[in-house]
């Protein structure tokens, strides 16, 4: 039976690998809902384009969606909250955006969690710049997990599956700690699935994620005729233990509308406080 | 309360789905991520319309579709790994697609497990050989899984759910034992083809592989190409990944690779003689 399977090597995990399991465990078993969307982002990589051809600069379109989804939180705070214990809810007034950051390190790249506080109040140009920096900075030892907690997560069974589970009692009694480490809300890297319709489907530990898929050229209808548009696949995830369908969907549809529209796309040399340039 | 239910009936479960439940619970990997894609495979659809045409032979699509997904693995074989205990993981040299087949006996239909062994190493042709030589054997008794784990999983409850927590430490300590699946069901999968018929349509299963393919429907949708607006024929296509051991980054790259070489028509032989052409095309080096 056996030599019917071919040749295969048994090697040693990668030590940076090997609390993954653990850590999938903390957040997995959580109530998701999930909505995946189809977003016209052509206004939004049209200015891109352009700003690059004016300036060289290329803006980051993450950014642009870290960007539109604080704004959009910002105006319906009740998506980004956390359960603490069993009759209180934790709703924050700023919006922290979780993502990790692909960083070049000795010619290798490897993803780093970052966090751009209050995205709420910064502009697309503020948290662009911001991304480009920490892309450019070096990268801190275990990935900007504490090592106390990675050391618990490899303790051998049953040890680390009790650190789990106290991590997840302490979550929620005080969603502070966690929140903290990996802000109120997420977005994943671009570009997962390149010029394809492709949606990437993830549990975050935050309350509410944004993975962003691939942006296809399709056709698309804009005022009864059929041109071609650029479409992102976006998939969002609530925690259903603390937002119900009805708020999420008007979420999302507001969500969409500020991306669609091109929300805060505006120069450098002519901008405006975030406020002045809201769609109606 | 109770008058406000319609009329309903309380009928026997067929013998045959009553492991289900448990059956599903031994094998599912704890930490699926998916992709669902949309795929434009109107090259492979028509070289097989093309070959129909020619010959009358009907070429495997789900077939072309193995022989891309071996191709892409063979490239980047760390998507096809399983974690061995908790500090080591198994490499597999050779990409063994299961999948599962029908086969017709006397006018009646029934799914079976295949795997084909080596598909990194075989042609498209002879995966579709393959294929079709297996849709026409006759199914074995209870399917091939063996009699005992059916019985062991019927048992009442909780002797199941030990089994099962038992299997599952068993697997997790040797992944290429018996409780594994890469044994009997090898290191990567393909669901049938044609689920959705000609629509759009993506299928999500659990599953206990490390890598597999949900082959969705195959719609006629207006497409972009070369800036004109064009009706192709777009697959749904769901892969599904363990995360316990592989990155998002990562998967997205062999996404977009398997993506690439579906769409280019990888591998497709341009028209007769196939054999000889087939062969010069082996010769040349894998295009990177």
């Amino acid at each position: 039976m056996n030599q019917k399977i071919g040749r295969y090597h048994v090697i040693a995990l990668p030590s940076a690998r090997r609390d993954t399991p653990n850590f999938l465990d903390i957040y997995w078993w959580k109530h998701y809902i999930y909505g995946l969307l189809e977003v016209d982002v052509t206004v939004a990589r049209q200015f891109i384009a352009e700003h690059k051809a004016r300036t060289g600069d290329v803006l980051s379109f993450t950014g642009y969606l870290a960007f539109c989804l604080a704004r959009a939180v910002d105006e319906n705070k009740e998506v980004q909250a956390y359960l603490k214990g069993r009759k209180q809810l934790l709703v924050f007034d700023d919006v922290d955006v979780g993502l990790p950051i692909e960083r070049e390190v000795d010619g290798k790249r490897a993803p780093m969690g970052h966090i751009i506080r209050g995205a709420n109040r910064k502009t697309f140009l503020e948290i662009h710049q911001e991304i480009r920096s920490v892309q450019t900075g070096p990268m801190p030892p275990s990935k900007g997990l504490p090592s106390w907690f990675r050391f618990c997560l490899l303790l051998p069974w049953p040890l680390s599956k009790l650190f789990g589970a106290l991590i997840n009692a302490v979550n929620r009694r005080d969603p502070t700690v966690s929140v903290a480490l990996g802000g109120t809300v997420a977005v994943t890297a671009v570009g997962m699935f390149g010029h394809h319709s492709g949606w990437g489907l993830v549990p975050f530990p935050q309350s509410l994620g944004l993975v962003v898929g691939g942006i296809a050229r399709k056709p698309g209808i804009v005022d009864d005729r059929i041109e071609p548009r650029e479409m992102l696949s976006l998939t969002v995830m609530f925690d259903h233990d603390v937002v119900d369908g009805a708020p999420a969907a008007r979420f999302v549809q507001r969500l969409m509308e500020l991306i669609e529209s091109g929300y805060g796309l505006v120069e450098a040399d002519q901008i405006l406080p975030a406020y002045m340039s809201v769609p109606a | 309360m109770k008058e406000k239910l319609g009329f309903y009936q309380v009928v026997e479960l067929p013998v045959a789905r009553r492991d289900t439940p448990n059956f599903l619970d031994l094998i599912q990997v704890k930490h699926s991520m998916y992709g669902l894609l949309e795929v434009d495979v109107t090259v492979a659809r028509q070289f097989i319309a093309e070959h129909k045409a020619q010959t009358g032979e009907t070429l495997s699509f789900t077939g072309y579709l193995t022989f891309c997904l071996a191709r892409a693995v063979d490239e980047n074989k760390s998507v096809q790994s399983y974690l061995k205990g908790h500090k080591q993981l198994v490499l597999f040299d050779d990409v063994d697609v299961g999948m599962t087949i029908e086969r017709q006996i006397n006018g009646t239909r029934a799914p079976m497990g295949h795997v084909i062994r080596r598909a990194n190493h075989k042609t498209f042709l002879e995966i579709h050989q393959e294929i079709r030589s297996v849709q026409s054997q006759p199914v074995p008794p209870n399917k091939g899984v063996p009699s005992w784990l059916r019985s062991i999983l019927l048992l009442p409850w909780p002797l199941p759910t030990l089994f099962i927590a038992l299997l599952r430490g068993m697997r997790r300590r040797d992944p290429t034992g018996p409780a594994g699946i890469v044994r009997t069901g090898g290191t990567v999968a393909v669901s049938a083809v044609g689920m959705f018929g000609q629509k759009s349509g993506w299928g999500f299963l659990p599953t206990p592989y490390s890598l597999m393919l949900i082959v969705g429907g195959i719609a006629r949708k207006p497409a972009i190409v070369d800036d004109r607006i064009e009706p192709r024929e777009l697959l749904s296509l769901t892969v599904i990944f363990d995360h316990d051991v592989v990155d998002g980054a990562p998967a997205a790259r062999f996404v977009k690779r398997l993506v690439e070489l579906i769409e280019s028509g990888y591998g497709l032989p341009e028209s007769e003689p196939y054999v000889t052409r087939w062969a010069d095309f082996e010769a040349q080096p894998a295009k990177e």
